[in-house]
């Protein structure tokens, strides 16, 4: 239905202060700061994510030396002098957990900006050029998925030279085909709209069509679908590296969790030893999902539920006011 | 003078939301009297859709009911509690939504939506609910065997007419029509339409009918109200609207639907971002022909081309 | 209508199409079925003319309109723009085309990027065909106002104005191109009742200070006598009757266009067409098209008034 022409209330428009671009952008980002900030979830998941990043950045800082140093004699509980206690090898645990941080995320983030980026570019082509094209991609995506994760995963790493490199490339590789579908998909009921016919009909080029007037329509898909990449990948790192498959010399929460192992802590039931940087893998993980739901809330405003919500097969409530 | 079917005393509807409140619809008051169609007509966003939500109590938040009165046979509406209110809907007022024939259960046949709506209002058997079914499509002129298909089965208009045998389906005394044929082709259209003239005469039931196509309206209609606003601008019998109308917004709304025949005359509508404010309540001008009053210009209808 | 040959550029019509044809295939698991959209079509839109195509839903016109624009191919026939064939057109040539034929859609609130402000795609549109203007502010505001709006929605975004609105911001982007052909595809029937006429007095003014062809897809009879100057009738892909407005809707000689005449709502008419007479008619329609000497016959030369059927049904 068209605007609220008639409503009184809604024909007043707001002027227009100032015409400048840049004062218009920064109205814009405040607006946008305002409407996360307002939202629980966004400013709950922000901050953990904030935070975490923050001590992994300040890890140098706040742990100097090399984290993998021998402190101790061996497996002790958290004390004074070491807070999260040492491992079986006698190395500080909050040192190997704020360390673990650095690569964790990287790799992480990192590969999920990949995997989404080839699942934009895969999912924008197939919608845009249709025919011969889409099917082409469509078979190599479909391919992609139905392939095993955690097999692929094991074999590209057995055969790939360790590295941090190698875990990125090999993560993109397994985690790129989720993203293309739904962005295909999304792209496809885009492409039907009629404002990119009326860019087809204007005369515009295709690549411009695809980045101009497609995407920016998909931002918030796209957004959400990035954020569960780099859950996936921040998980599939961890489970790489617990099996020994990823750089073993680094250290991260999956390289920790994996000496956890092999020192026997899980079963001798040294929980500081692992308890932490499993914690901090469900932590960040939940912290993206948060930003996710906040995402959507945002974005799509029918979700946002009222403060004071009634059951949905009520009927109309009626108000009586007492007085004038 | 018998109890009209239904009396709307200004009737105040309120959207509100963390940061304000739109009046949906604003002191509206209008009667319909037994066996009587009352057309209200205007455009989106004027809250025609939002009294006739009203009249059953079906807004949901965050709409409230802020003020007013609505009498049905006399009894007051607004004051009934849920249990009552089930009782009381569609066995003596049903409602066909806008583009109701879109939102008919896609996985379910006919026949079981029936035997739902009868079942749940009336209850009894389901044979009992069936043979209803049955009856009510044979007065729609639907081959009775349709109970067993599907909605995509079957066309726009044939959709449309089994939703409105379902709100006939407990002969309520008000039926409340919402732009029923607005997605329809216009012949599709006029066969609806003679359907409900047909029904009405057999069943005997009122109608409020809403649309924005006045031409529809003024063949329809017995009486019509014209909202702008939240408001009634003016209200009037239908060959009073259609020779006499006071209101410029009646007349721009009449003047937007050219003629089929006789002169081509260039005609103006209503110009872009005019408004009308602050919208006065009604007074009678003459009998039966209420006008809220307005300073505002009377649009005028041009030359010929 | 007399001559078969091929009109030349300069003088003939803006739009001239022959035989015109375009199926779709629909595909279910088991079989393949071709479901005509568009069958023979014969058109022309002289230069300055306002031509409406009406029909029902399903009845192709859009289709036809869609093909006009280069979103749609034909499968057969011939179609002349300004006295050059449209199909195959590819690439730079197509993109000229693009500058000449122009569409406005049918959907205000669809047709406009909602991440774009309107003097973003009014930017882009002159980036596009009139690449030489230095001063793009001056040629938007001048866009804006000849289509009845105040500059300052320039600063706005689509879901700041009214349907209204956007339609004309849309009507400005299409004459940024300074087209010969606009080819508007329901332009008024997703907008409220009142602003219908704004927009459609719009476009006649186009047509009056530009010298604009027209082609107005519609299925409102009376908003078609209103604007045009010929309508052309389409009834399940087939170009059943046309002529000048005024006189083929007081004359309507194939039983469709009598069908749709009599359901349009009238005021001021007493009684309705009755169900007796409409199936009366639908058989007519019946036998009209299923004839297999379709063949258009001229029932009044001044006024261009054509209906297509059977030799016998003439006598």
């Amino acid at each position: 239905m068209s605007q609220n022409v008639t409503d009184p209330q809604t024909l007043i428009a707001e002027e227009p202060t100032d015409e400048s671009a840049a004062n218009r952008a920064r109205v814009s980002a405040t607006r946008l700061l305002r409407t996360l900030l307002r939202n629980g979830k966004a400013v709950a998941g922000l901050s953990i994510i904030v935070v975490f990043i923050v001590l992994a950045l300040l890890a140098p800082v706040l742990f100097p030396g090399d984290p993998a140093r021998i402190t101790s004699a061996g497996a002790s509980t958290p004390s004074l002098q070491h807070w999260l206690g040492t491992t079986t090898k006698g190395q500080d645990v909050l040192g190997l957990t704020l360390w673990g941080a650095r690569s964790s995320l990287f790799v992480g983030f990192a590969a999920g900006i990949f995997s989404t980026v080839v699942g934009v570019l895969v999912g924008l082509s197939g919608a845009y050029f249709g025919r011969g094209l889409d099917e082409v991609l469509s078979l190599v995506t479909n391919v992609f998925l139905l392939v095993p994760g955690l097999p692929l995963l094991v074999i590209l790493a057995a055969f790939m030279p360790p590295g941090l490199g190698t875990v990125i490339v090999v993560l993109v590789i397994t985690g790129w085909a989720g993203s293309a579908r739904v962005m295909r998909s999304q792209a496809m009921s885009i492409r039907g709209k009629d404002y990119v016919a009326a860019a087809l009909v204007s005369g515009e080029r295709p690549l411009r069509i695809m980045v101009r007037e497609i995407l920016p329509n998909m931002a918030s898909v796209v957004m959400t679908t990035l954020l569960g990449c780099i859950i996936g990948s921040i998980g599939a790192q961890a489970g790489l590296e617990f099996l020994g498959l990823g750089d073993v010399n680094t250290i991260s929460w999956g390289t920790n969790l994996f000496w956890a192992t092999s020192d026997g802590s899980l079963m001798l039931g040294q929980w500081w030893i692992f308890v932490p940087s499993g914690l901090a893998i469900a932590l960040v993980a939940f912290a993206l999902a948060l930003c996710n739901y906040a995402v959507d809330e945002i974005t799509n405003p029918r979700l946002r539920r009222p403060k004071h919500a009634t059951k949905s097969t009520a009927a109309t409530t009626v108000v009586r006011k007492e007085e004038k | 003078m018998s109890v009209p079917v239904l009396e709307v005393q200004d009737l105040t509807v309120e959207y509100v939301s963390d940061e304000r409140a739109v009046r949906g619809a604003d002191r509206v008051s209008f009667t319909i009297n037994s066996g009587e169609i009352f057309g209200l007509a205007g455009e989106s966003g004027c809250g025609k859709s939002t009294i006739a939500n009203s009249i059953m109590r079906l807004l949901k938040d965050p709409a409230r009911i802020t003020n007013g009165k609505i009498l049905f046979d006399g009894k007051d509406v607004l004051g009934m509690d849920e249990a009552s209110l089930r009782a009381w809907r569609w066995n003596n007022v049903a409602m066909v939504f806008q583009s109701a024939m879109n939102s008919l259960n896609p996985v379910t046949r006919i026949g079981e939506q029936f035997v739902d709506v009868i079942r749940t209002h009336r209850g009894g058997s389901r044979a009992e609910a069936l043979n209803r079914a049955k009856e009510l499509l044979q007065m729609v002129r639907i081959d009775p065997a349709r109970l067993r298909a599907y909605p995509h089965q079957l066309s726009g208009g044939q959709r449309q007419r089994i939703v409105i045998a379902m709100a006939c389906a407990l002969n309520p005394r008000l039926l409340i029509l919402d732009e029923p044929t607005t997605a329809l082709d216009v012949v599709v259209q006029q066969e609806i339409l003679e359907q409900i003239r047909e029904l009405q005469t057999e069943l005997g039931f009122a109608i409020l009918f809403i649309t924005h196509d006045m031409s529809l309206m003024l063949e329809l209609s017995n009486r019509i109200g014209i909202m702008y606003g939240g408001r009634i601008v003016e209200m009037a019998p239908s060959e009073v609207l259609r020779d006499d109308s006071s209101h410029p917004y009646t007349q721009a709304l009449l003047g937007a639907f050219p003629p089929l025949h006789g002169p081509r005359v260039k005609l103006t509508g209503l110009a872009e971002g005019t408004k009308f404010t602050d919208i006065q309540d009604l007074e009678e001008i003459s009998q039966g022909h209420w006008v809220s009053p307005t300073n505002q210009p009377v649009l005028s209808q041009g030359e010929l081309s | 209508m007399t001559s078969t040959a091929t009109p030349q550029t300069t003088t003939g019509p803006a739009v001239y199409i022959r035989s015109m044809s375009k199926s779709y295939s629909s595909s279910s698991l088991l079989k393949r079925k071709r479901i005509p959209a568009l069958r023979d079509i014969d058109l022309e839109i002289q230069r300055g003319e306002i031509v409406a195509l009406v029909g029902e839903s399903g009845s192709g016109k859009s289709t036809l309109a869609r093909c006009l624009a280069l979103l749609e191919t034909p499968d057969s026939g011939e179609v002349l723009v300004n006295g050059k064939e449209i199909a195959g057109l590819k690439g730079a040539a197509a993109r000229k085309y693009r500058s000449d034929v122009q569409m406005v859609f049918q959907d205000p609130f669809g047709s406009l990027n909602p991440t774009f402000r309107v003097e973003h795609i009014l930017e882009r549109a002159l980036a596009l065909h009139q690449p030489e203007i230095r001063s793009k502010r001056n040629e938007m505001a001048r866009l804006v106002s000849t289509v009845g709006l105040n500059p300052e929605v320039l600063s706005s975004f689509p879901h700041e104005l009214s349907g209204g609105q956007r339609q004309r911001i849309a009507i400005a982007r299409v004459l940024a191109a300074k087209p010969s052909v606009i080819l508007a595809d329901e332009p008024t029937s997703m907008l409220d009742v009142s602003v219908r006429i704004g927009v459609l007095n719009l476009l006649h003014k186009l047509r009056d200070e530009h010298g604009i062809s027209i082609l107005y897809v519609t299925h409102d009879l009376a908003s078609a006598r209103y604007l045009s100057d010929r309508i052309a009738v389409l009834n399940e892909g087939r170009i059943v009757e046309s002529g000048e407005s005024v006189q083929l809707l007081d004359n309507p000689r194939h039983p469709y266009t009598q069908l749709l005449v009599g359901a349009v709502p009238n005021p001021d008419r007493n009684s309705t067409q009755d169900a007796t007479k409409r199936a009366a008619l639908r058989e007519k329609i019946q036998r009209w098209s299923t004839g297999a000497n379709l063949k258009k016959h001229m029932i009044d030369e001044t006024n261009q008034h054509w209906v297509l059927a059977e030799e016998s049904e003439m006598n």
